[in-house]
């Protein structure tokens, strides 16, 4: 199936490059940080985690966020989401790769990255994110790409990926919470920290259904894929519901604490602002601001995400500017993600058309 | 045919993968240092010797740095001269960022007005210890809160727990910035966090950590907390005392007199 990547139109293919693009300045830069040292970010003894931590919590919410797809229609066997599940697996199957590889590029000795194997330590909250991470992504890649398969054949998927599969939900809720758990470790977070895990649980699946959602819709104007009405309708709601929880907690820190970053009240009023659009029917049925609204709730919890980091051991807000070749390392480990989940994506569009044809 | 190469090729990536496990543990220990654990051997046990400072600020100099500089030297701690990179395993700092949840309402400038020493609290709980992946960070038999530099992976999941800001990291090579070289102490390299030892090297040899020996008045006595007849435990029971930040559970071995 991996072959129907190596076809495509231009624009398949001008895509190809500009990620290839973004892969080679991300590999650039990371070798001037291994050269240099972490000092080539913006990060100090002030700020130890940025960019590549915020990605990091990001990403391993949207990996999380799959099994609202991938319950449904596998637990109640909801058959509107059928045809998204295995695009939400591969989508958890990327997520998780792109998170475990956030984290390798904020390793000061990346070299070392399967000690975090060898040595893993249950009360630590960051070895337990890095097993749960590497385990999410092959239990989705091997169930996704067997579903895949097995439809492609026009065969009865193997009984063996039901028990795999009901094993990825409570392991998908877990990813949040540890990662919650690793940002409740900072000393300065204040009675906030024992909300987190409760906090990212919820952002996770407001934003990664919302980057669900984006995808399907690039999908359908991009190909012949579409994932139906009902689906659609339902990932909206999911999308709101989780949304209305995550932006009362959001909302709750920016009103309770006396100095939080400018980012969280920006990742509060976008989210509000485009939650509000899918409330009202007439902006909900419009493209443009379907999508807009989408984006923006994806861009409210990647905000949310980043603005928890901003606190110095002492609690004070630290003003933090990333450098050129730090985000350049974090867009490298996006696109080379983001790449992964296109070849994928391009199996299951044919394999649904060749579905389609017969 | 196709079937048979198949399996062929299943067959020999198994194979080989069987061989690089088994090499690996063959020649587990062929890149390590040798350890001497005789050393360690008539050692007490664990929890009966519990290393802790008392810093009595009554007798400490402000503007004096000598402790600062001793650590520095004895440790080949590097100095940047910025702020953002720096490394410090023994600092001074104002009273308002050493004790920042202690307030400071009222209180005579004599006593908040002085910069105070600060070091790694040697936790009886020590959150980076729980927090490290690969226990890089861990607690010893005596109570020191100690960091193999080998096997940190510069996480700095340590750094972002430690409510004291008491864990530097190696943002750049840091062999450039010692001052002076100290050739009984190894350096360290980019990409690894560092922090105060109590000198356990020192301690095994049975001296006092350097900053101690090297204050000029006693503001700093240094014993085991578990001995009731320690010099500091001496000191804890007649005089009040305070510790950073003890709200938060972690039990510092630091003990301040302001």
């Amino acid at each position: 199936m991996i072959e129907k990547a190596l076809t495509g139109n231009r624009y398949y293919w001008l895509w190809i490059a500009l990620l290839l693009l973004v892969i080679a300045f991300g590999i650039s830069a990371c070798s001037q940080q291994m050269l240099l040292g972490m000092s080539v970010t913006g990060l100090g003894d002030d700020l130890r985690w940025g960019l590549s931590t915020m990605q990091f919590t990001f990403m391993a919410a949207v990996a999380a966020s799959t099994i609202l797809v991938v319950l449904p229609c596998y637990l109640h066997g909801y058959k509107p989401f059928g045809n998204i599940a295995v695009i939400a697996q591969f989508l958890g199957a990327s997520a998780s790769a792109i998170a475990l590889l956030s984290l390798f590029i904020d390793m000061g000795k990346p070299q070392l990255v399967l000690d975090l194997l060898r040595y893993a330590t249950p009360s630590s909250p960051y070895s337990w994110a890095f097993f749960l991470l590497t385990g999410y992504f092959f239990i989705n890649l091997v169930t996704g790409w067997a579903t895949l398969g097995a439809e492609r054949k026009g065969v009865p998927a193997p009984a063996w990926i039901k028990p795999v599969i009901y094993l990825s939900i409570p392991w998908a809720i877990t990813l949040p919470v540890v990662t919650g758990f690793v940002y409740a470790s900072f000393p300065s977070n204040h009675w906030i920290a024992s909300l987190f895990a409760l906090r990212l649980l919820s952002s996770a699946f407001t934003g990664g259904t919302a980057l669900l959602l984006l995808i399907i819709l690039i999908l359908k104007r991009t190909t012949d894929f579409d994932a139906g009405r009902e689906a659609t309708d339902k990932l909206v709601m999911l999308v709101t519901s989780a949304g209305v929880f995550t932006f009362t907690l959001t909302g709750v820190e920016c009103f309770a604490i006396s100095e939080v970053p400018l980012l969280s009240w920006l990742s509060l009023l976008i989210g509000i602002a485009s939650i509000t659009v899918y409330f009202v029917p007439a902006w909900k049925s419009s493209g443009r601001w379907f999508m807009g609204a989408s984006a923006g709730v994806v861009f409210s919890i990647l905000a949310e995400k980043g603005a928890a980091l901003l606190y110095s051991s002492m609690g004070a807000v630290v003003a933090y500017t990333p450098t050129l070749a730090e985000v350049s390392i974090m867009l490298g480990a996006l696109a080379l993600g983001v790449l992964f989940l296109t070849i994928l994506l391009k199996a299951v569009v044919a394999v649904k058309r060749a579905d389609q044809q017969a | 045919m196709n079937e048979e190469r198949r399996e062929f090729i299943k067959k020999t990536s198994l194979g080989f993968l069987v061989g690089i496990g088994a090499g690996s543990g063959l020649f587990l220990n062929f890149l390590m240092e040798k350890t001497d654990a005789s050393l360690w051997s008539d050692k007490s046990t664990a929890g009966t010797i519990r290393w802790g400072m008392l810093i009595d600020m009554r007798k400490c100099i402000d503007g004096c740095q000598k402790c600062v500089d001793a650590c520095r030297l004895v440790h080949n701690v590097p100095d940047f001269g910025d702020t953002r990179y720096q490394i410090e395993w023994l600092k001074k700092s104002p009273y308002r960022e050493v004790f920042p949840t202690s307030g400071e309402d009222f209180m005579s400038k004599e006593r908040t007005g002085k910069s105070v020493p600060s070091l790694c609290n040697h936790c009886a709980e020590p959150p980076c210890a729980a927090v490290c992946p690969t226990q890089a960070t861990f607690k010893r038999f005596d109570g020191i809160v100690a960091l193999d530099a080998h096997r940190c992976t510069g996480c700095r999941a340590c750094m972002a727990s430690c409510p004291y800001n008491a864990i530097s990291f190696n943002w750049k090579e840091p062999r450039p910035a010692i001052k002076a070289l100290n050739d009984l102490y190894p350096t360290r390299e980019k990409g690894v966090v560092e922090k105060c030892n109590f000198c356990s090297e020192r301690l095994l040899k049975g001296k006092l950590p350097a900053c101690v020996e090297a204050c000029p008045e006693t503001t700093l006595t240094f014993g085991d907390l578990n001995d009731p007849k320690s010099a500091i435990r001496l000191l804890l029971e007649k005089n009040q005392t305070m510790q950073r930040k003890p709200e938060l559970g972690t039990l510092p071995s630091v003990f301040y007199i302001i």
